[in-house]
């Protein structure tokens, strides 16, 4: 009774050894991942603007600290002026802008609804089914706001031009 | 509560204990209390209160319930970053299980409640273990599942994702001799759902980029696979030398889906200095292999990226003293852990600059108490 006990376990134990054995050999795939493609002519005309004005203030994006920056005009640049002289107000370099439209498209990584897209999302009063932007800030108080839907209408192109 | 505070309570409860059972019959009642403090150079402090009791039911029952705590608070260069402040947190965990011996077999329950700001988990486990060959072999099988949901303080509930962990061990202890104990074990853990951090941020460099800075990298949200399946096979043996003298040594080989290989070897000696006094000294040393999609440095995006340094290549020593005084009713547990880790393919900020993580140094302290009226 014993022995046929042990020999039980020992068989148990040999097939999570082979199991372990066949998981060592398995390679983990971990593949290139493009950026999602929304249309940069769009962003330079409508998303661009709405980040001047909404979202890069010095207190919130124009800053490197934080998880998203952004670069505008008379807050942060990528180089930055000279201590004591005023705020580079001058139109942001091709480097910059395509710094903001990186920074932008990947955070629709991996989204499947525009609707339903974190960075939308984020930029939407709770009360409307946003989510809660650090701070409380709102950007749009309603998803009928025609810079919410160009916002929405933008990121839905980069989710169907994923490549 | 601070860690002041709740030494105190700790300390209060178990000198209630004392004067309440002081007269007692022997109950089967088992009670515990304990505090853990770690500190590391990152400027991490983790301190855990924590309290057990058991109770024997008759011959055959046992029940017991515990509780812990630990106070997080944290301020190093990489959590900063990621989370732009410091923070301080408490996770708070509650334990409820019971156990039935019959003859050589016992069979156990359990069920785990953690609460935190960002993670809630019930964990349920079963347990069995039988002795065998004159009580000279003892098998163990155990199982454990785990319910998560995680997040991060800012989001709402519906958006936290969900994490399962189901754990299987196996277990042969056998007598090898008159001063011999020998053990296997071996763990098979699957983990699926949410296995990032919900807040960790990885620096993705522009491919050109030959300076590594916070400014010029878009810090980019970490992803991990879903599925992760870990192995681990641990081998152990208690001789005694003497009536006084022990020696304890183990072996833990771990591989898993992700490609990490990892080994640790531990020897430790234990002396019983007298009637009820036992010094314990030991040492612990792991190194492992880096996951598959670990990179110190991400210049393309890809589908798994992570700065999850546990996950790189490292290694690490930790270095134990302890010294368990006991007395009639009473145990004790004084010790002292020094741990040192490096982490070879980590980069860290320094001030705004991405370089080498210096190597980690902790310290943990630990003590607990037991009366048993």
């Amino acid at each position: 009774m014993t022995g046929r006990w042990t020999g039980r376990w020992a068989s148990t134990l040999v097939l999570l050894l082979a199991s372990t054995l066949v998981s060592a050999c398995a390679v983990l795939d971990n593949p290139y991942e493009p950026f999602p493609e929304p249309d940069f002519n769009v962003f330079l005309s409508k998303i661009q603007p709405m980040s001047d004005s909404q979202c890069a203030f010095v207190g919130c994006h124009g800053a490197h600290e934080l998880a998203l920056t952004l670069y505008a005009p008379g807050y942060l640049r990528a180089e930055p002026s000279t201590p004591g002289t005023p705020l580079d107000d001058t139109r942001l370099t091709d480097g910059e802008l395509a710094w903001n439209y990186d920074s932008l498209r990947m955070r629709i990584i991996d989204e499947t609804s525009a609707d339903e897209s974190r960075l939308l999302r984020k930029c939407l009063d709770p009360e409307q089914g946003g989510i809660l932007h650090a701070g409380g800030f709102v950007v749009f108080a309603q998803p009928t706001e025609p810079d919410y839907l160009a916002f929405r209408d933008w990121i839905a192109g980069g989710i169907d031009k994923t490549p | 509560m601070s860690p002041l505070r709740m030494t105190s309570a700790l300390l209060f409860a178990a000198v209630l204990l004392t004067v309440a059972d002081a007269a007692a019959q022997k109950t089967g009642l088992r009670a515990e209390a304990g505090l853990v403090h770690y500190a590391n150079s990152d400027d991490l402090l983790v301190t855990s209160p924590w309290a057990k009791a058991q109770q024997e039911i008759g011959e055959r029952w046992v029940v017991n319930g515990g509780w812990e705590a630990d106070v997080i608070s944290a301020a190093s260069v990489d959590i900063v970053t990621a989370a732009t402040e410091g923070f301080t947190e408490t996770r708070q965990e509650a334990t409820i299980g019971g156990q039935l011996t019959v003859d050589t077999v016992t069979a156990g329950v359990g069920y785990i409640a953690s609460i935190e700001s960002d993670t809630h988990a019930h964990t349920i486990s079963a347990s069995g273990q039988i002795e065998l060959l004159s009580r000279n072999l003892t098998l163990g099988l155990s199982y454990g599942l785990s319910l998560m949901e995680i997040g991060t303080v800012m989001e709402p509930s519906e958006l936290w994702r969900n994490r399962t962990v189901h754990q299987v061990d196996v277990s042969a202890s056998q007598v090898l001799g008159r001063n011999t104990i020998g053990s296997l074990s071996y763990t098979l853990q699957a983990r699926t759902g949410l296995l990032s951090s919900a807040y960790q941020r990885v620096p993705l460099f522009p491919r050109d980029q030959q300076l590594w800075t916070r400014d010029n990298a878009h810090w980019v949200a970490e992803r991990h696979p879903d599925e992760h399946f870990r192995h681990a096979l641990a081998l152990s043996a208690r001789h005694s030398f003497s009536p006084n003298v022990f020696v304890n040594s183990s072996y833990r080989g771990y591989l898993d889906s992700w490609a990490m290989r990892a080994n640790s070897a531990e020897l430790g000696f234990d002396f019983r200095l007298g009637e009820g006094m036992v010094l314990e000294a030991s040492n612990r040393f792991h190194w492992q292999s880096s996951v598959s999609f670990y990179r110190p440095v991400y210049t393309v995006n890809r589908a798994f990226i992570t700065r999850d340094r546990k996950l790189g290549k490292m290694m690490s020593n930790i270095a134990k003293l302890a010294f368990r005084p006991s007395r009639k009713q009473f145990e004790s547990l004084i010790s002292f852990e020094m741990h040192w880790t490096r982490y070879d393919e980590h980069y860290g900020l320094i001030g705004s600059t991405l370089a080498q993580t210096p190597d980690v140094f902790a310290g943990v302290f630990r003590a607990a108490f037991a009366y048993e009226p």
